[in-house]
């Protein structure tokens, strides 16, 4: 279960979250929407522990994540994050990026998970290629392999099928379903058609300021 | 069912070290020694005025500086003219021509500015041979004509990457609702404003603190006014008080233009202009030529007379045979610049970025860069005189420390740029997926910024090997740098040695910038 009690976060005048309050079920799968530019995407960097806030106080399965000026390091909050663009690191075989959340486990787990996710995601001839060597689709279904792969208990997703092809839309949102029926996940869906998601989420938010409507 | 958990690396956590204490490293080295140089100055000014009647000839120091202010604005006025005609080009009929000639603008950028007093100085003799007896060979004039060519490249690079900075569609806009010419006439020179600016700025600082150039004209300015103080009176609050007008006039400067810094150098991607043929009308054609033409003789006159110059073939063995050490001890402060300084420009970047670029962060970075480099040398000299520092104060560790008070701005400005330019979800991947912050830097934050890191210890690097200023005052006995020996060399008219050290300076450039580009049009494609 994600709390968020009065959260606030401004970008120097701009008020972005004005004492947000909002609760999501374990296992829920909320589309959010709104126009652009309201804070829709800050909501979810500061649910993942990318972006600071200035007042109040997110609780995540019941662990506060930020006390006392200290916040709770991002990697440690089992979340998964989904971005607008792909941002695989260029430097890195698609093999090391997908592999990278998983580097202090052992080898055999490791290997297991890697298996299973490049099976589910169609990836298994990718893996010795650069990011620049794929297209936009094979781009996005590894960003997708990188995070899940770990398990994450929460999955953040910003606006996941933007450029995609109609195919691709389809597929990418087989694989979200699958997963968060196998893992139990709380889903947490940012878009602006909430059309597209109609058939999966248990709600669908109207982003405001101060809340979920 | 998940099968590990982060049991036990739960750890509560704040950002980064870097991102929190980067910039006291920053702090301790290039602004402490400027605050203990300016304390201890202001200190001996009581003492100064009750020793001294009448401290220095008020009014032939106002006279001077304003000749030095209005000869650095000319310099800034005329490298911004050309620069802008020229860097015009990048989207006109010779934009092939000018991508061509900015790896020549690269290497004349680092070639010492009296070497290319050396190149006017030949040409215009061989001109006055030919029976022009007018052109003079000292004087304002002719410094000024040598200074804005020696300063073209700086500025040059600076606004043609304005333009290749610029918005595709900023240009397409104004194509479809009017003819090239007024789009040239109109629109690019608002485009360019804050490029225009910055260059003008750094021409105009850059040019009041160099003092090799006026000096081989013949020609008194502030900045040698200052070493003179100093070589003369051995009296660091005469030298202070002496130079205080033109620290304070390149501080207001500085931070005025501080604003420009975020557009200029922090923001934009390099766009592709190839297929944008934008049509000049005849007039500015010509002008734009003409403007492309100087640019080519700006980087062109220096290397030919170092090329041309048969003495300096059959001498260059035995020039480099005299020079070895010189040359090396060069390299060894250079590379511990580099070495003591990538670390520090990284965290200082990283201090910045975490915060937000501001003007007063932009300050911190840059505000060393208004301190005449004699400034620098003796402030270094000043506080690690001691006996507890004679370690520092007698080896080649003072000379790198005062590289890095000059220059490690640039590097600091240069690592920022490309952080600033690097999409933030690229780190926050691996924040979500990594609790080890120094392993996320040293796994993904310092490969993605490699080429930016390299690039800023390069920069450190080549300006390092052609400092003066500061580096002739802090050099220890026994010791001696190729700028210095060159200048020597030049003092005592030793033409074809001074042409030697220059090739050999030229080489090591050469030798350092082709890998680095190579490797980063690599990792680009």
């Amino acid at each position: 279960m994600i709390e968020l009690q009065d959260v606030s976060k401004a970008y120097g005048d701009q008020v972005v979250l004005d004492r947000f309050c909002h609760v999501f079920a374990t296992g829920s799968f909320t589309a959010i929407s709104g126009p652009s530019g309201i804070g829709k995407t800050t909501l979810l960097q500061v649910i993942a522990g990318l972006l600071p806030i200035e007042k109040g106080q997110i609780v995540l399965d019941g662990q506060v994540t930020n006390a006392q000026d200290q916040i709770l390091h991002p990697s440690v909050r089992r979340i998964g994050f989904v971005f607008q663009f792909p941002a695989l690191w260029p430097h890195m075989t698609v093999r090391q990026n997908v592999l990278y959340g998983l580097m202090h486990q052992p080898r055999s787990l490791q290997e297991e998970r890697l298996a299973e996710i490049i099976t589910a995601l169609d990836i298994a001839d990718l893996l010795d290629k650069r990011p620049a060597e794929l297209s936009g689709g094979q781009a996005r279904r590894v960003s997708l392999a990188r995070t899940l792969i770990t398990h994450p208990r929460l999955l953040l997703l910003d606006e996941p099928l933007n450029n995609l092809d109609a195919r691709l839309k389809d597929q990418v949102l087989a694989i979200v379903a699958d997963y968060r029926i196998k893992q139990q996940a709380t889903v947490l869906w940012v878009t602006h058609d909430p059309g597209e998601v109609s058939g999966l989420a248990s709600a669908v938010g109207q982003f405001n300021p101060g809340g979920l409507v | 069912m998940n099968r590990f958990t982060y049991a036990g690396r739960a750890r509560q956590t704040r950002s980064a070290w870097p991102e929190r204490f980067g910039h006291w490293p920053f702090l301790l080295l290039i602004w402490l020694p400027l605050a203990v140089l300016f304390v201890r100055a202001a200190m001996g000014l009581p003492e100064l005025a009750l020793r001294d009647g009448r401290l220095f000839d008020w009014a032939r120091e106002a006279w001077l500086l304003i000749k030095t202010l209005v000869y650095a604005s000319s310099v800034a006025g005329t490298v911004c003219l050309i620069g802008f005609l020229t860097a015009a080009y990048v989207i006109g009929p010779g934009q092939r021509q000018i991508r061509s000639l900015t790896f020549l603008l690269l290497i004349s950028l680092t070639i010492p500015s009296s070497v290319h007093a050396l190149g006017w100085l030949k040409w215009l003799g061989l001109i006055r041979q030919l029976g022009l007896d007018g052109v003079a060979s000292r004087g304002w004039v002719v410094s000024w004509l040598v200074q804005s060519m020696a300063m073209l490249p700086v500025g040059l690079l600076i606004i043609a990457g304005g333009v290749l900075v610029q918005n595709r569609e900023h240009f397409l806009a104004a194509r479809l609702l009017g003819p090239d010419s007024r789009f040239v006439v109109k629109i690019l020179p608002g485009l360019l404003r804050p490029q225009l600016l910055a260059a003008g700025a750094i021409v105009w600082i850059l040019t009041l603190n160099d003092y090799a150039i006026p000096s081989i004209f013949s020609v008194n300015t502030y900045a040698i006014e200052i070493f003179v103080e100093y070589s003369s009176s051995y009296s660091l609050a005469r030298t202070i008080l002496k130079s205080l007008p033109l620290v304070l006039l390149q501080t207001a400067v500085l931070t005025i233009i501080l604003k420009l810094v975020p557009q200029v150098f922090l923001s934009g991607r390099l766009q592709d202009f190839s297929s944008l043929k934008v049509r000049f009308p005849r007039s500015l054609g010509v002008l734009a030529g003409l403007g492309s033409l100087l640019a080519v003789l700006a980087a062109a006159i220096p290397l030919s007379v170092i090329f041309l110059s048969k003495e300096m073939w059959l001498d260059l063995g035995l020039t480099f045979g005299q020079s070895v050490t010189d040359y090396l001890t060069s390299l060894g402060i250079s590379a511990l610049a580099i070495a003591i300084g990538s670390p520090l420009a990284l965290s200082m970047a990283r201090w910045i970025h975490a915060r937000g670029v501001s003007r007063k962060g932009l300050f911190l970075i840059l505000g060393p860069v208004a301190i005449p480099g004699t400034l620098t040398g003796i402030a270094l000299i000043h506080l690690f005189n001691h006996p507890w520092s004679n370690w520092i104060y007698n080896s080649l560790l003072l000379p790198v420390l005062a590289i890095l008070g000059r220059f490690l701005p640039f590097a600091v400005l240069v690592i920022l740029a490309w952080l600033q330019r690097l999409d933030r979800e690229l780190i926050w991947a691996a924040r979500l997926l990594e609790p080890d912050d120094a392993r996320t830097t040293r796994k993904i934050l310092i490969p993605l910024l490699a080429p930016g890191i390299a690039t800023g210890a390069t920069l450190l690097f080549l300006l390092g090997l052609g400092e003066l200023g500061a580096t002739v005052l802090t050099v220890p006995p026994g010791f001696s740098t190729l700028t210095i020996r060159l200048y020597n060399y030049l003092h005592y008219g030793a033409t074809d040695r001074v042409l030697g050290l220059s090739f050999l300076i030229i080489l090591t450039i050469v030798l350092i910038w082709v890998p680095l580009l190579f490797w980063q049009r690599s990792r680009r494609s």
